[in-house]
């Protein structure tokens, strides 16, 4: 029982002893560098992260990213769902489509996006670049998820003469969630990421990507790190409702 | 129910060849060593696996995959973790029943079958012995023509276990049931033919000998002197 509570509570103040220990480790190395414009003192750079919360730009711009997040995941997850659902039916769709799905993964992202900024708006060229390294990330996880599913579960169904819908909507999608949302957990973080780098290219307007380019072009190092600890914390909610929504979804394990 | 000349083989291994059994409407019991070809011979009548040769149910219709319904109690439960023990019973019911049939053939099945208890619990929460039970509910829910038991008593105790073979032997009423077991005294209580294979190292499998057991499930005394004969014949030829 004593055991059960301590693990309880470390279980909780770990995590923030490390965040402690890496501002820390930040603030040793800064001070040894002295130089505010390389390592701006955590003061300072907590000082630049308040302030962003008091001007209008700020809300806009994070507003702007998370909007080409989402679209960019959803488009994704939509696809990736649809299309390893066909192909777990249809095998010859899945031949079909693996070379493009291995030609995708290996693509550069920065060929990606340069590329995407010739032929496409910086909208539209943001949340292609996320599209073409979370799609097949998705694809390969939800057929892995679909493959996953025990046989056993699927014999016992066909023996029963249990209908199709019923197979895919009872035993197939339940089955497969805890992997998909380990597919999930793994992906969200990465889109985020992905779309704020291809804005710093693209200098999309009202983005946290384009507010990062230009603290870097002012050697506003401070700035830059504020942006950066928004684009954390923001990793960490999204993360945080993905896995809220798992432990409400997936209850039974 | 007829089997004739089986024939199947897992690759290169043969496990049937020719194989040839008839089946009375009723209970048909199949005993056998491990590794005997009983699982697999139950997984041919419910056309899992395909051999070549004919099976012939004892049912209305063109006797193919489409119309016969099957019900199986496999040897493990195969219950679907992400469903309450409940949903896992409706899950085999067909979806031309209305709301109110299910609920009521659930309720019975879950009365009968002493299930109250777990009704709302996930697979993951219940004992061995009530997943038994419920792969057993399940098997029974539904109004089968084939019922396949693949030793559907491992894990009960021996007072369950008699409670629910009275409670079986009604419910197995005008379907054929084809059970495997390796214990003699289930053999007794419910057969009425009992089949004993064998499959010696690199042959197919074999009939070794069968056995009619004429009277009534509810008359059986099974310790009595027509059933003792029964049973030193049934060890007689597993030995």
């Amino acid at each position: 029982m004593k055991n059960k509570k301590l693990y309880r509570i470390l279980n909780y103040t770990l995590p923030i002893v490390t965040v402690i220990m890496i501002v820390v480790v930040y603030a040793i190395i800064s001070k040894v560098v002295g130089v505010e414009l390389i390592t701006p003192s955590v003061g300072s750079t907590l000082k630049e992260f308040f302030a962003m919360f008091g001007k209008g730009d700020f809300y806009k711009a994070v507003g702007g990213t998370l909007w080409r997040a989402f679209i960019a995941y959803i488009l994704s997850f939509v696809l990736a769902f649809a299309l390893a659902t066909l192909t777990k039916f249809w095998k010859p769709l899945r031949r079909a489509f693996s070379p493009i799905v291995a030609l995708v993964r290996v693509l550069p992202t920065m060929s990606l996006i340069l590329l995407a900024l010739i032929w496409f708006n910086s909208f539209q060229s943001t949340v292609l670049v996320a599209f073409f390294v979370i799609f097949p990330m998705l694809y390969t996880g939800f057929c892995d998820a679909i493959e996953g599913v025990d046989k056993d579960l699927i014999e016992m169904s066909r023996v029963y003469g249990v209908d199709k819908r019923r197979l895919v909507t009872q035993l197939y999608i339940p089955q497969a969630l805890p992997s998909v949302f380990t597919c999930i957990k793994s992906s969200v973080g990465l889109n985020l990421k992905l779309v704020i780098s291809a804005e710093v290219i693209a200098q999309t307007a009202d983005s946290m990507g384009l507010y990062m380019q230009l603290a870097k072009i002012n050697l506003d190092t401070a700035v830059l790190l504020a942006w950066t600890m928004v684009a954390i914390l923001l990793g960490g909610v999204i993360e945080g409702i993905v896995t809220l929504i798992e432990k409400r979804t997936v209850r039974w394990l | 129910m007829k089997i004739e000349k089986l024939n199947f083989a897992y690759g290169e291994k043969k496990i049937f060849q020719d194989l040839t059994m008839d089946m009375p409407k009723g209970v048909t019991c199949i005993m056998g060593g491990s590794g005997a070809g009983k699982t697999t011979l139950l997984n041919c009548i419910s056309r899992q696996l395909e051999f070549e040769g004919n099976i012939v149910y004892d049912v209305i219709g063109d006797n193919n995959k489409n119309d016969v319904n099957f019900s199986y109690v496999f040897q493990q439960p195969r219950l679907i973790p992400s469903m309450s023990v409940e949903n896992n019973i409706k899950f085999v019911l067909p979806r031309s029943m209305t709301k109110e049939q299910v609920k009521q053939k659930v309720d019975d099945i879950i009365a009968k079958l002493q299930l109250e208890e777990c009704r709302n619990s996930y697979p993951r929460k219940i004992s061995g012995g009530q997943a038994s039970r419920v792969s057993l509910a399940r098997a029974l829910v539904t109004d089968s023509d084939v019922l396949l038991l693949d030793e559907p008593f491992k894990g009960l105790d021996i007072k369950l276990k008699k409670d629910i073979l009275n409670l079986l032997i009604p419910l197995m009423e005008n379907k054929s049931v084809v059970f495997v077991t390796h214990d003699v005294e289930e053999a007794l209580a419910i057969a009425d033919r009992v089949f004993v294979v064998e499959r010696k190292d690199g042959e197919t499998v074999k009939v070794k000998g069968s056995l009619d057991i004429a009277q009534k499930q509810n008359d059986r005394d099974v310790y009595g002197e027509q059933l003792n004969e029964v049973r030193k014949q049934i060890y007689k030829l597993l030995s």
